[in-house]
């Protein structure tokens, strides 16, 4: 990390020195780059003159939720856009994991239950089911990568085909065994402390859901892997260059192949807690997560060109495009036009994203 | 072909974590991972487009930023607080309660008075013969919603 000082002094004296012409591209460039940042600013400011409700303790807590909600999701896809890819089945993913995870996790004397030999599950049938999904998360994820990376198709198609699959095989759980697609409540109260129980301090009153905690550790795992493994590494590599990275000794399959599973195992974990936190799943739980994480990623720095970003980037993205969710959320603008908003939000950063490409030297 | 894709792929772009990769020697070319339905890639071979044609571009995209943030502010503001939340209230055969309008997170002010002969009103729920009564004080509103009236009979049943 670069000092920020330094680096303000250093373009600060490098200002002094261009001409007139160059100073004036110096601003163009710096708003436009920085277009989201300043957006973020006004949005912020506009809706705390309207509903000064957006700094009390409560709307942050929500924000710290949400935005821990999001970021494992945001940063397993991370790793399929750095490949240049993407991948579109990670919300239906998380709804057929939320479903499994709700259906093996309700309490005994749930309404409704799916499975009715079940007892009241403890803790360890929690971690159990915690395995259980990142293990089906992982494995969609798994031959994602492997049609990826063994026969070169693009994710785009790949994870479009796996996401209708996905999506198939739980409206099919949802109306199996007797449910015929009614929502799967009445979760266990193991479960519910395990993911909105509250372990750490109060802020402002309010109880911080242990999922917050979980989103920090996944953050650090995801750094450690992103920045200290050779993994990483290769990853990047590969987004960038994969014939030289190939050349270079890089097992390009295998990376591949694991920047998809990984992010498979993200979703699965994403399913786990989504399921807590709604406590009323259906089969349209997750419908559209992917979009909000692609664009948080993009937002973030994570290029579509491949080869950049990083896990810090991915988090300001996250934090970025939620702030503006919850925004419009406190403006009361009408939930059709949220969706314009987010759209147009999302557009921008992508030409953000082109427009640094083509000038970058 | 194979000499242009990895031209372009090679193309000096630094980022904040790239990776240092040794270019790749030229005879050693081996069919590395190539993208694209149908050859189509999403992104514009940099090295294919002339200096030139790339300046045009950046101009034409910063042109569409500009707009499009602009757009994005100027639709924020006109459409400002002037729907809100709507909560309608339903007196279920009652005399009509007018609706309110309010901000996210706000609570509700308690509504107008309504009355219905040989009833008496409990107070309102999110559901008709709903169980759970709207706390006024304390309940904040997140979602547009409609509320019912809770009403009890007058007296003895006959």
């Amino acid at each position: 990390m670069k000092n920020p000082v330094t680096s303000i002094k250093e373009t600060s004296a490098r200002y002094k020195t261009l001409d007139a012409q160059d100073k004036k591209r110096f601003w163009v460039d710096g708003i436009l780059n920085n277009a989201i940042y300043i957006i973020l600013v006004i949005f912020l400011i506009y809706t705390y003159t309207k509903n000064p409700l957006i700094v009390s303790p409560s709307a942050i807590v929500n924000l710290l939720t949400l935005v821990a909600a999001n970021l494992p999701m945001a940063l397993g896809i991370g790793g399929c856009i750095v490949l240049t890819g993407t991948d579109l089945s990670a919300g239906r993913i998380v709804g057929l994991t939320a479903g499994l995870s709700a259906a093996l996790l309700q309490g005994a004397s749930a309404a409704n239950k799916y499975f009715e030999n079940l007892g009241e599950p403890g803790i360890g049938m929690v971690l159990l089911v915690l395995l259980l999904v990142l293990v089906i998360g992982g494995l969609v994820g798994m031959v994602n990568g492997f049609f990826v990376a063994r026969f070169q198709l693009h994710p785009f198609i790949v994870t479009l085909a796996t996401q209708m699959i996905v999506y198939g095989a739980c409206l099919i759980f949802y109306n199996s065994n007797g449910n015929n697609g009614q929502p799967i409540s009445g979760l266990s109260q193991a479960f519910r402390n395990f993911v909105t129980g509250s372990i750490l301090p109060k802020f402002g009153g309010l109880a911080i859901p242990n999922y917050v905690l979980y989103a920090i550790v996944v953050f650090i795992i995801m750094w450690f892997v992103w920045n200290k493994t050779t993994f990483g590494k290769n990853m990047f590599a590969v987004g960038s260059n994969p014939e030289a990275a190939n050349v270079s000794g890089v097992n390009v399959f295998f990376t591949t192949m694991m920047v998809h599973t990984l992010a498979g195992v993200t979703y699965g974990y994403t399913g786990l807690i989504e399921s807590a936190r709604i406590a009323s799943n259906v089969a349209n739980t997750g419908t559209n997560y992917e979009s909000d994480a692609i664009a948080a990623c993009v937002i973030g720095g994570v290029s579509f060109v491949g080869g950049t970003g990083t896990v810090g980037g991915v988090l300001l993205g996250v934090v970025l495009l939620r702030i503006i969710y919850v925004c419009l959320q406190f403006l009361s603008v009408d939930q059709n036009l949220q969706y314009v908003i987010k759209g147009a939000i999302i557009l921008l950063a992508c030409s953000i994203d082109m427009r640094k490409y083509l000038t970058r030297k | 072909m194979q000499r242009n894709e990895e031209e372009r792929r090679g193309g000096p772009a630094p980022g904040p974590q790239r990776q240092e990769v040794p270019p790749a020697e030229g005879g050693e070319s081996r069919p590395g991972r190539r993208y694209g339905l149908f050859g189509v890639s999403a992104y514009p071979e940099k090295s294919r487009m002339g200096e030139r044609q790339r300046a045009d571009m950046s101009r034409l995209l910063g042109v569409v930023i500009g707009v499009m943030a602009l757009a994005v502010v100027i639709v924020l503001f006109l459409t400002p607080m002037s729907s809100g939340l709507t909560v309608t209230f339903d007196a279920l055969g009652g005399s009509a309660v007018e609706s309110q309008s309010v901000r996210y997170g706000e609570t509700l002010e308690e509504p107008g008075e309504t009355v219905r002969p040989g009833y008496q009103l409990a107070g309102w729920s999110t559901a008709p013969e709903g169980e759970a009564l709207w706390d006024f004080e304390a309940n904040t509103v997140t979602e547009t919603l409609t509320l019912y009236a809770v009403w009890v009979p007058d007296g003895p049943e006959a």
